[in-house]
């Protein structure tokens, strides 16, 4: 799916302001829906969906509400052979989407309004607000059947000045003002983990305290530990909960480096998305932390995913998987990549079977920066080197095989061969080469765990 | 439930996070604990590589820049946050 996704400008709003507001993305949106097939079944008060559209807004594909990753998958497809068929019509030359960080979300203007932020005015401290069930005592997992594994992410923003709330002033303890704790437990410890909720009112505050002490200061680098308590109730429905963290505060540049806090306790009642009446009481948690404060290293969208490596698995033909080591796999990966190159400057036609398309397609293309083209059926595709299967690449290894079976390219579709599990076809290939050809693939996979 | 946040689950447990009432145990030992299990594990933030832009009408300017086409994600609450 996100093979496929990347080929797409992908963009999320708020369906409810996309349908209500007089913005010109409102607009735009209205449009487009006016030309959405009827059997997508828009519910009569919402629009919430996954769509598919040209930059003029034309209709190509589209579901309303939730869908299975196959119905997912189908409609990418079918969206983007529809595009490309538009696309050579037009003649469009489609440029590369420009990564960005998957982190650093709302950039550094701040929360947009759409986002329940102030942008530009409050982007001293952004923090992410992440909600879930908690085990109870007899539990070994939280929650019930598909809600299990339910989350939720809010986020809540702070004015320069707010932000030094939560640093005690004139001493090593103090308590964080009382409208910032209270806001941040009217917005934030709510029960939103299976869907949106409203805000607790002012009124139904019932205790909200967090305290802070300086634990430890070095070099302006100041260590904050937190402690609190909250309650809200409203009706049959309540949220009872302790709160613990630490931050790390640096006050030369007035900035929080680090910041944990987590909620725990219980909540109550129901909500208008799928926490039924008459469901017990359950633990429930809230984490507040500033979005990527543990990241290493900064990661564009186009370089997230881990290098694929071959693992000890069943082959699907019954062979056992080889591992090839991620070292021995990148170097095999150059050099396919590599010969692939030549192949195309030198006119080659590069057919292979392509599993992620499901059929039969032809390398058009490579750039630079690790992008490829392909061709099927007369559309054209946009994928990353990396959204290639180990099995993708077997294919275009074993279909670069040239007539005259040189070395060099039996050497490489024995490789991936034998990483795919393909013991009798690989093992074939190397009784073909030189001795010392067949080793040096063999080396490949040894020391490897399997 | 992703091996991570069983074996912080497990670590939570050992340290006493959940008591006998159902009311997690929660202190200055075990927050770093719950912090781990109720932040999405990498597995389910993968959807986030994909660069979202969050606002729409940006997105057709930018999309009608790069000659591409759009994958509108439309939710009752921003999908990236506030829902």
């Amino acid at each position: 799916v996100q093979a496929l996704a990347r080929n797409f400008l992908c963009v999320a709003d708020e369906v409810w302001l996309l349908d209500h507001q007089d913005t010109p993305g409102a607009k735009f949106f209205r449009d487009y829906t006016k030309h959405v097939p009827a059997e997508l079944g828009f519910a009569p008060t919402t629009k919430q969906g996954v769509y598919a559209m040209t930059p003029d807004g034309e209709y190509l594909g589209g579901h309303f509400g939730r869908h299975s990753r196959a119905d997912t998958l189908a409609m990418l497809k079918e969206s983007l052979l529809k595009w490309n068929e538009l696309a050579q019509k037009k003649a469009l030359k489609p440029k590369p989407i420009p990564g960005r960080a998957p982190n650093r979300t709302w950039g550094v203007d701040g929360l947009p309004s759409s986002a329940g932020g102030q942008a530009g005015a409050k982007a001293g401290l952004i923090l992410q607000v992440y909600t879930r069930d908690l085990p109870g005592a007899s539990e070994k997992t939280p929650g019930i059947g598909e809600y299990k594994d339910f989350w939720n992410e809010n986020w809540i923003d702070f004015s320069p000045d707010e932000l030094l709330g939560f640093v005690p002033k004139g001493g090593a303890k103090g308590a964080v003002p009382d409208a910032l704790i209270r806001r941040m437990g009217r917005e934030c410890l709510i029960d939103n983990v299976r869907g949106q909720v409203a805000s607790w009112a002012e009124g139904e505050i019932k205790k909200a305290s967090l305290q802070t002490e300086v634990v430890s200061a070095k070099e302006g680098l100041l260590t904050l530990r937190f402690q609190g308590e909250f309650t809200a109730e409203a009706g049959p429905r309540g949220y009872d909960c302790t709160l613990h963290g630490k931050a790390v505060f640096d006050s030369r540049a007035r900035q929080f480096r680090l910041f944990e806090l987590v909620a725990a306790g219980i909540r109550k009642g129901p909500t208008n998305n799928f926490r039924l009446p008459g469901e017990p009481a359950s633990p429930q948690g809230v984490a507040f932390i500033i979005e990527g404060q543990y990241d290493t290293k900064e990661k564009g969208a186009g370089a997230a995913s881990p290098a694929p490596t071959a693992t000890a698995s069943t082959d699907p033909s019954g062979g056992e998987r080889r591992a090839a080591g991620p070292a021995a796999l990148a170097e095999w990966d150059a050099r396919l990549r590599d010969l692939l190159g030549e192949d195309l400057r030198a006119g080659r036609r590069i057919r292979f079977p392509m599993k992620l398309l499901g059929r039969s397609a032809e390398l058009v293309r490579f750039d630079t920066s690790g992008g490829l083209q392909a061709r099927s059926d007369g559309s054209e595709f946009l994928l990353a080197w990396k959204d290639l299967s180990l099995e993708d690449r077997r294919n275009l290894a074993v279909a670069r095989v040239r007539d005259t079976k040189p070395d060099p390219d039996l050497e490489l579709a024995a490789f991936y061969h034998l990483a795919c599990g393909a013991q009798i076809e690989g093992e074939g290939l190397l009784r073909k080469l030189p001795a010392s050809d067949a080793e040096r693939v063999r080396a490949a996979f040894k020391g490897a765990a399997k | 439930m992703d091996m991570r946040k069983t074996l912080v689950l497990l670590g939570a447990f050992l340290l006493g996070a959940a008591a006998p009432d159902d009311v997690p145990s929660l202190s200055e030992k075990t927050y770093k604990q719950w912090l781990t299990f109720i932040c999405p594990s990498g597995e389910e933030s993968r959807w986030r590589r994909l660069g979202w832009r969050s606002e729409l009408w940006a997105a057709v300017q930018e999309a009608k820049a790069l000659q591409r086409p759009i994958l509108l994600w439309a939710m009752n609450g921003h999908p990236l946050g506030c829902t």
